[in-house]
């Protein structure tokens, strides 16, 4: 039963492309069925990952093997564990909140199932990232993300560079994926196989191959993760986006980038092969947590104002995987779940104001605060969750990388750290006061927004606060994620 | 107990929650009533709860896993401090009672001030260092907030920001503080935690040192960090009295209490900290001489008890830190309430009252300081800092006194009953304080579980002024101002009685310092954040849209080239023109090969062949035609080859 769960968790999304297209004819009639089967695909899918969670709770991991390309060892594996279920329910969440929300904000044509097919295509391979079994199926999923979300850039993103925007993130993104392609291929010869099994069996490489390994992995997933200096491909990709592609793109592909260190360099190799990484890890993440809070302070578009917020918040997470403690790490799998959130609900914030005011520019808006209260009120929550305040629940993943900083030798850097959250306040408050507060211009008029696009948004804000007050199931997760990578050794 | 602890936290937080979402929707007095019940009967709670003080109960839950449990304990100390700031503000919230500004900001600020003391009493109550901080960082939030809810002009926007960052500045050392004392020592319980940082050495206890006198000095509103109380300014009674005054300065004295042997025990820090604490106190008190108006005055005068307290921290004085809380939460309250007040006889006592007894803490601060034995360079400090509070004080009440004597008329207004009732009640309460000073503080020490460094009693008091070198070289300097002002001629039309005089000298005085706050540090400030933004505009400009995007353009560029480059060398004058290459090249081989082959070889071959045949021919020929010898050699000739090929061929 298990085993029809996990194939229905990537299954669903894949019949809904299959569907979308085929019956693109008939459903130009009724465009708006096409985000109801894509809803109903992506509903299924979390639906079905949340199915699985009792059995993960029990030690049965749910899993499928069959063999694909028997000459060259290599088979088609699905496998779910306690590292992959946090970011698979993370993705699964995203893109349900993406999709409802696109109800509202996509502007429906005759393309419209080819968009949805998209984005479904997209969600696929974010999940089937999340629980490949082999490295041959984990690349491919990992090049059906870009593929997918590269074509929605081009084809429904916002503004004439759309097309130099997907290439630029095309050339920027692929050329990580090629670096992670050539680690794969380093395991693969060393392990003789491509199932994650014989990886995890262990695998012995030369001290220098293990070293170009580690690096060639940091620094592929370090360009998903939009890390400073890798970052310059996510500003341009996240404004031009359209809003749900943006969420996704935000709140969901980003992590893949963390859930890849995990499952690979942190989680395959020795502690003391990973150790030396470490601290460049720790400098990188505090530069850029510090690079992309005064990005932010200094953008004048709404839209990457959040972008370089989310280059900032990798920042946080590259700093806790650099702690190499059970502490930072697991704060940094929380901050990618609690990110993702507090991501989503700002670029779907961010939105409501782009689609009421049709203004970006965060000079041009003002007192919007008794226009939108509701959209107010869910931004000052995501404001005030992504500048770390408790009880919203990205305090707790921020105290635990915080914590595991100070159990490193370096105090200095730690302190650093922390200090740099003060950015995170000045950009998230300063972003709020702009738009809220103060007399709105009389010039500024402020439209209807669609509930489908309200209610997610109100969704997402509770959430925001529901999961910084009761973190236990979260953190279980966490704990139980740590527990497979290195044995639960830390 | 766990029943009174829950209601004297839930219900205001209830309350507030309500009133901040569904207040603006109900009128203001109903607005009114729900805060004022719920302080009430928050009040209540406490008066019940002290009584039970020290009983080993409480409330434990478990909120982020791995941190351990998290309670509410009924602990002394933290639930007297919780009482005082809650009277405090059941007291304020009174006193404002007939301050209806309008339903919204009024139920949104009752609002903020009934969340915020559901969170301080968490803060005071809580036994874990985690939920302490959550607790503070909410309080802060209330206290940012309330710019927010109560204005309604374009300063608003500027002043919650700057208010929530400079707390934020304090509670992000004091996370740091706490991170680090739990990586040592392995507890975020408070108590097990500080009692084991206590044996700490090296450059962790002085980053655990610093975060929390960082902390402290930001929340208790020492000056320079006291911009943030002197945005309160601009707000309602309520807010000024109780959520700036109050709440925020009594959960920093209330750090400070728990943790000043830890300040102590860090050399460096403790001498920066007194020397800070010293400095601050001076200019802060200098700032309240030079007074802008009666309540930029007061919030400098509370300044300087900012640094003072800071002092006593350094030395380790937890005991009177613990009872600087309860003496400074009735001045506080007292000197907001009073001021808002008509000139009356009351009121002007009530004023010096006050002023007088702030000065008298400061004095009672200095005692304790050098009885602990600070370093006496600092102390000295704060003793100027003394004397400079004594002048404010003089100044205060001579004002206040003047006030009423160049009253002719009646005030034009009746003066608030409630305002009245509770300045009157804080007044008193001073008063039997000050009467019943030795039992008191006797309870007090009690209930804290400390003793004090010296008893104050009014002899030891006095003995100490007579011999502070400081004071009195400070004192005469105010005399000398005081004299300046009076003979410095009145403004045209002004009758000017002594005491303004004296404020005027004083102020004279103070302008100097006054313009360093305005003109120097607000404008370090105010550059300091432009600077930051300006960098970050640069940073965006010239890095990320300039080198940056210029580097990865050139870098694109450069890719660009290279690949055109090779593209041209490679695919199309190597690769693509290789065949035609290879192609002319065969070509001429071949030519040649068929010219030196073919043409010049095989083909040439029957022609040379044929040629030499020829030649042979007509060499024959001419060899075997003509004379006979010639014919007869050639048949011979002839006869030996064909017998050679015969023979060969045999």
């Amino acid at each position: 039963m298990e085993t029809t769960w996990l194939l229905t968790v990537l299954g669903m999304p894949l019949l809904a492309v299959l569907v979308l297209v085929a019956l693109r004819g008939r459903l130009a009639s009724r465009p708006r069925a096409a985000g109801w089967i894509a809803g109903g695909a992506a509903a299924l899918s979390l639906l079905s990952t949340l199915t699985l969670i009792p059995s993960l709770r029990a030690g049965v991991d749910p899993s499928v093997h069959m063999r694909w390309i028997p000459a060259a060892g290599i088979q088609f594996g699905l496998h779910l564990d306690a590292l992959s279920l946090p970011f698979l329910i993370t993705e699964a969440t995203v893109t349900l909140v993406a999709i409802l929300y696109s109800w509202g904000y996509h502007h429906v044509d005759d393309r419209t199932p080819y968009y949805y097919a998209l984005l479904m295509l997209f969600a696929t391979g974010m999940a089937g990232t999340t629980i490949a079994d082999d490295m041959f199926l984990f690349y491919i999923f990992w090049e059906l993300m870009l593929v997918a979300s590269c074509v929605l850039i081009a084809l429904w993103g916002e503004g004439e560079r759309r097309g130099a925007v997907a290439l630029k993130y095309f050339i920027f993104t692929h050329l990580g994926s090629l670096l992670v392609l050539v680690a794969l291929i380093l395991l693969y010869d060393a392990a003789g196989s491509d199932g994650f099994a014989a990886l995890r069996d262990g695998i012995s490489l030369a001290p220098s191959l293990t070293r170009a390994a580690i690096a060639l992995f940091m620094i592929g997933f370090c360009v998903k993760m939009a890390v400073f200096p890798l970052h310059l491909w996510l500003p341009d990709a996240h404004t031009v986006a359209p809003m749900s592609v943006t969420i996704m793109l935000a709140a969901a592909m980003l992590s893949m980038g963390t859930y890849g260190i995990l499952r690979f360099p942190i989680g395959i190799f020795a502690a003391a092969d990973v150790a030396p990484f470490g601290l460049p890890m720790m400098i990188l993440g505090v530069i850029s947590e510090f690079y992309g809070a005064l990005m932010a302070l200094a953008e004048r578009d709404v839209k990457r104002i959040i972008a370089y917020s989310s280059v900032s918040q990798m920042g946080y997470i590259l700093y806790g995987l650099g702690t190499l403690t059970r502490q930072g790490v697991s704060g940094a799998m929380l901050h990618v779940i609690y990110h993702a959130i507090v991501k989503a609900l700002l670029f779907m914030c961010t939105g409501l104001i782009i689609r009421a005011t049709g203004r970006r520019t965060i000079s041009d808006l003002r007192g919007l605060g008794k226009a939108m209260p509701l959209a107010a009120i869910a931004t000052g929550v995501g404001a005030l969750a992504i500048a770390g305040t408790p009880p919203l629940g990205v305090f707790d993943s921020e105290w635990m990388i915080f914590a595991g900083g100070f159990q490193t030798p370096y105090l200095g850097l730690a302190v650093l750290s922390v200090l740099g959250s003060l950015l995170t306040v000045a950009y998230a408050l300063w972003f709020w006061v702009r738009i809220f507060a103060g007399q709105q211009p009389e010039d500024l008029e402020v439209g209807v927004i669609p509930r489908a696009m309200s209610v997610p948004s109100v969704a997402l804000a509770i959430l925001s606060l529901v999961a910084g007050v009761l973190p236990g199931p979260i953190f279980g997760w966490a704990e139980r994620a740590l527990d497979l990578v290195r044995g639960g050794a830390w | 107990m766990r029943v009174l602890l829950l209601a004297w936290i839930a219900l205001p937080a209830l309350a507030g929650v309500f009133l901040l979402t569904l207040g603006n929707r109900r009128s203001p007095r109903r607005a009114r009533w729900v805060g004022l019940s719920a302080f009430a009967i928050a009040s209540v709670c406490a008066a019940l709860a002290v009584g039970r003080a020290g009983e080993p109960t409480g409330i434990a839950f478990e909120w982020l896993p791995g941190a351990g449990r998290m309670a509410l304990e009924a602990g002394a100390s933290g639930l007297y401090a919780a009482a005082f700031t809650t009277w405090a503000g059941f007291l304020v919230l009174l006193g404002t009672w007939s301050d209806l500004e309008g339903s919204s900001p009024l139920s949104r600020s009752m609002g903020l001030a009934a969340v915020a003391l559901a969170a301080a009493c968490v803060a005071f109550l809580s036994a874990h260092f985690v939920l302490r901080y959550a607790a503070l960082e909410v309080a802060a939030l209330c206290v940012a907030c309330a710019p927010l809810a109560e204005r309604t002009d374009a300063q608003r926007a500027t002043l919650s920001p700057f208010v929530y960052l400079i707390l934020r500045f304090g509670d992000a050392w004091l996370l740091a503080a706490i991170a680090i004392l739990a990586a040592a020592t392995g507890s975020l319980a408070i108590d097990p935690a500080l009692e084991a940082g206590q044996a700490l050495q090296g450059p962790a206890l002085g980053w655990i040192a610093l975060g929390l006198a960082l902390a402290v000095w930001v929340k208790i509103g020492g000056w320079p960090f006291h911009v943030w109380v002197r945005a309160g300014s601009a707000l309602s009674l309520r807010s000024r009295a109780w959520l700036y005054a109050t709440v925020m300065p009594n959960l920093g004295l209330y750090l400070l209490y728990r943790t000043a042997p830890l300040l102590a025990a860090a050399e460096t820090v403790r001498v920066a900290a007194a020397w800070v604490g010293a400095g601050g106190a001076v200019v802060a008190a200098y700032l309240a001489v030079a007074r802008i108006d009666e309540d930029q005055g007061t919030v400098h005068a509370l300044a300087a008890h900012g640094g003072l307290a800071l002092l006593l921290g350094a030395g380790g004085l937890k005991g009177e830190v613990w009872i600087g809380i309860s003496a400074l939460t009735v001045l506080r309250t007292l000197l907001h309430l009073v001021a808002g007040l008509p000139a009356r006889r009351v009121r002007a006592f009530l004023l010096a009252a006050g002023a007088l007894a702030t000065a008298g803490w400061g004095v009672c601060v200095a005692f304790w300081a050098g009885a602990a034995g600070l370093p006496a360079a600092p102390r000295a400090l704060a003793e100027v800092g003394v004397a400079l509070l004594i002048a404010w004080a003089v100044a205060v009440s001579a004002r206040a006194v003047a006030a009423v004597r160049a009253r002719t008329e009646p005030a034009p207004h009746a003066a608030p009953w409630a305002q009245c009732a509770a300045a009157g009640a804080l007044g008193a309460t001073l008063l039997a304080g000050i009467a019943f000073l030795a039992p008191l503080l006797e309870r007090l020490a009690r209930a804290s579980g400390t003793g004090l460094a010296a008893d104050p009693a009014a002899l030891a008091l006095l003995s100490y002024l007579a011999a502070a070198p400081a004071i009195w070289l400070a004192l005469p300097l105010a005399l000398i101002a005081w004299r300046l002002g009076w003979r410095l001629p009145a403004p045209p039309g002004a009758d000017l009685g002594d005491g303004q005089r004296l404020d005027r000298g004083l102020a004279r005085l103070g302008q100097a310092p006054r313009a360093i706050e305005v003109g120097v540090l607000e404008r370090v400030v105010t550059s300091v954040s432009q600077g930051a933004v300006r960098i970050a505009e640069w940073q965006r400009r010239w890095i990320e849209q300039g080198i940056l995007e210029s580097g990865v353009a050139y870098v694109i560029r450069a890719t660009l080239g290279a690949a055109g480059w090779a593209w041209h060398t490679v695919e199309r004058d190597g690769i693509e023109r290789l065949p035609s290459r290879v192609a002319q090249s065969a070509l001429t081989v071949a030519g040649w090969a068929w010219r030196a082959v073919e043409r010049e070889g095989i083909e040439a071959l029957p022609r040379r062949v044929a040629q030499s045949a020829f030649a042979v021919a007509r060499v024959l020929q001419r060899r075997h035609t003509g004379m006979l010898r010639r014919n007869l050699l050639w048949v011979v000739g002839a006869l030996v080859v064909v017998g050679v090929v015969v023979y060969l061929a045999w």
